[in-house]
């Protein structure tokens, strides 16, 4: 069974190219393509693809926003997000916005292939350029960490702040910052966000975790 | 500290030489009156006993060498003495029972009021201040009569008299006008100067003003006072207004990187991604000689895109057709403008106007920003330029368009909105000596002018 996509991207060159790349799989198959977020919405709505793929920027509705609404309606649609960015925080919010993964434009052809194939089966797929290290020794996983840490790591993903996260758990904001440090150490991790990543990749925390 | 004590110093060395004068007249007063006494009653003793010498057993004056003296006591049979060399002065014989005989009523009043232990031979003063006098009696004729004689310290010491009654007073009073005069200085003038220094000298110029009560101080201290609340105020203006300007500018500095990095993103970096997509495609092993050749001509249509897009990026950044003059400049960029929004643009200019460098960017600018605002706040469809000569020989450029207006507000408030095109027009206009008016009410359209004198 081939797996059925739209395509929701503003810029006709690039939306052209990703066109060109996905025509070239057998089992795949563009049943939609759209310059705006709003109509993007609409075809979703009506055709019910099995993934969408979605700039995070467009006129209209972003991809996030869209991203969402599939959740919200509750609709059989898996959405994967696309961008030229590979700023970090849009990752986190549309991962929170219930996006299954996400990749870059610049991707090759069989990333990209490989990606959809990976979240239309129900999987996770973060891009490489977003988390570098993994993609060097797949093998290795992280030093382990304490339960303690992930209970901050959590709350840093949910966008809670250094004091936040210490008053609700009842620590020095100091203690926060080095348990947060030691989290970065571990997962060789350089951020907030790029910890969170890592440790979804390593599934050192659970993507329904970060949801709720 | 110190200067403070200094003035408290000149307050008393003020005060100090008047006390001092004080208290030595007042020792002065003391002695002079010791012995204006003491003169009187040497005096009357004399006089008194003197007379007393002439009254014969009859009471009355017996005949003698001082023909002098009787002359005059002919002529004041009344008790009154006139004569040279000597006081006024007055005399009165009594019985030796006391009982009034002869003489000066004004004795005989002053002695039954009085009634006075006088000791014989010893004078002493009755009397008032107005009516002082110095008294004394001797017995006379054997002790048959007593003759009282009196000399009037305003006869015999005249105006000086006066003064030694008055002189208490005057002193008191001049001692409460002295302090009264120092404290009306201190409290009008030494306190409000230590105050305003103090409130000066701990004000922390820039965020904070002068409010000071000063309560009976000195017009030219209030004066002062308003003047330093004034310059407080202003030194509070300049450096609010200093902070806000430089925050425009850094916000501004801000929103354009904002702005030309989202520019680059939509547009050259969505075309070398497409562009690397096509190159991938190209490369593509499955594909013939057409495919390749096909993908590398769209590779090459799409890198043309992207330059296009790059110096239409350049263009916008730093336009090159400022340097060709004002009226090229502005006949550029309108009819720029004009495809890019789809409104109808009707420029005039005087062909004669020639303007330096800075002006040409700021009339550039100004109607950059106009035309924007014209079309996305006003969603004008015509807008009509006109440059020309005003009648002092400026420039006048004036922008009007067909939008629907706006409630002008002042600048200020809607920078403080957010929205700084209109303050960054007036900025632009008085960096080069000019001016901005914006004229517009809601449903009527905008007209802005710059002038330049």
């Amino acid at each position: 069974m081939s797996i059925e996509l739209i395509l929701a991207d503003d810029h006709p060159l690039t939306r052209a190219g990703l066109l060109a790349y996905l025509a070239r799989e057998q089992d795949m198959n563009v049943v939609g393509e759209y310059a705006d977020g709003e109509s993007a919405m609409a075809g979703i709505r009506e055709l019910k693809p099995h993934v969408a793929l979605l700039d995070i920027r467009m006129p209209g509705m972003d991809g996030v926003s869209i991203t969402r609404k599939i959740k919200e309606e509750g609709l059989p649609v898996t959405a994967l997000i696309l961008t030229s960015y590979d700023a970090q925080q849009y990752v986190l919010s549309s991962l929170r916005a219930g996006a299954r993964g996400y990749v870059l434009k610049s991707s090759s052809a069989d990333t990209l292939s490989r990606a959809i194939r990976i979240v239309a089966r129900g999987g996770l797929y973060l891009d490489s350029e977003v988390a570098n290290t993994v993609e060097e020794g797949e093998n290795t996983s992280p030093e382990p960490i304490s339960a303690r840490e992930r209970e901050v790591l959590l709350l840093a993903a949910k966008g809670l702040s250094g004091k936040e996260i210490a008053s609700k758990l009842f620590i020095s904001e100091r203690t926060v910052q080095t348990h947060l440090a030691s989290i970065y150490d571990k997962l060789g991790a350089r951020n907030k966000t790029e910890s969170m990543l890592l440790a979804l990749k390593f599934g050192v925390v659970m993507l329904e975790e970060l949801l709720d | 500290m110190k200067d403070r004590n200094r003035l408290f110093c000149i307050v008393l060395s003020v005060l100090l030489p008047p006390l001092v004068i004080l208290a030595l007249a007042t020792t002065d007063l003391v002695h002079s009156r010791k012995s204006l006494t003491t003169l009187a009653r040497l005096y009357i003793e004399h006089f008194t006993e003197k007379l007393a010498a002439y009254i014969g057993s009859d009471g009355t004056f017996g005949p003698d060498d001082d023909a002098a003296f009787y002359y005059s006591f002919d002529k004041c049979a009344h008790g009154f003495l006139t004569f040279p060399g000597r006081f006024p002065t007055y005399f009165a014989v009594f019985s030796k029972e006391g009982k009034f005989i002869y003489g000066s009523k004004k004795l005989m009043n002053a002695m039954n009021k009085e009634n006075p232990e006088v000791p014989m031979g010893h004078a002493h003063e009755i009397g008032g201040m107005s009516d002082r006098l110095t008294v004394a009696k001797s017995p006379a004729a054997g002790g048959k009569f007593l003759v009282v004689g009196g000399v009037a310290w305003e006869d015999m010491f005249g105006a000086a008299a006066m003064a030694f009654f008055l002189w208490p007073i005057l002193t008191v009073l001049a001692a409460i006008w002295g302090v009264v005069t120092v404290w009306n200085l201190f409290y009008s003038v030494i306190n409000p100067i230590n105050i305003l220094e103090h409130a000066t000298s701990t004000l922390q110029w820039g965020s904070e003003t002068i409010k000071l009560q000063l309560p009976g101080a000195n017009p030219q201290i209030i004066r002062m006072r308003d003047t330093l609340e004034r310059l407080s105020r202003g030194a509070c203006r300049t450096i609010k207004a200093n902070r806000t300007y430089v925050n425009d500018l850094v916000n501004v500095q801000e929103d354009e990187r904002t702005k030309i990095s989202r520019d680059i993103h939509d547009g050259p970096l969505q075309d070398v991604t497409a562009l690397i997509q096509r190159l991938r495609l190209a490369r593509n092993a499955d594909n013939t000689e057409e495919d390749t050749k096909r993908e590398l001509d769209l590779a090459e249509k799409i890198a043309f895109t992207t330059m296009k897009e790059m110096r239409a990026l350049c263009d916008f950044l730093n336009p090159p057709w400022l340097e060709l003059g004002l009226s090229q400049a502005l006949t550029e960029l309108t009819e720029r403008q004009s495809l890019q929004y789809g409104v109808k643009i009707y420029l005039g200019f005087d062909e004669s106007i020639e303007t330096s460098d800075n002006v040409t960017l700021a009339f550039f600018r100004v109607v950059q920003e106009a035309v924007t605002n014209s079309v996305h706040h006003g969603e004008a469809k015509n807008i009509w330029i006109d440059l020309k000569h005003n009648q002092t020989g400026g420039i006048e450029l004036t922008i009007q368009d067909d939008g629907h207006g706006f409630d002008i507000k002042d600048t200020a408030d809607l920078r403080a909105e957010g929205h700084r095109g209109l303050s960054n027009m007036e900025e632009r206009m008085s960096l080069v000596g000019g001016s901005l008016k914006i004229i517009s009410y809601r449903g009527e359209g905008t007209c802005i002018r710059g002038s330049l004198p």
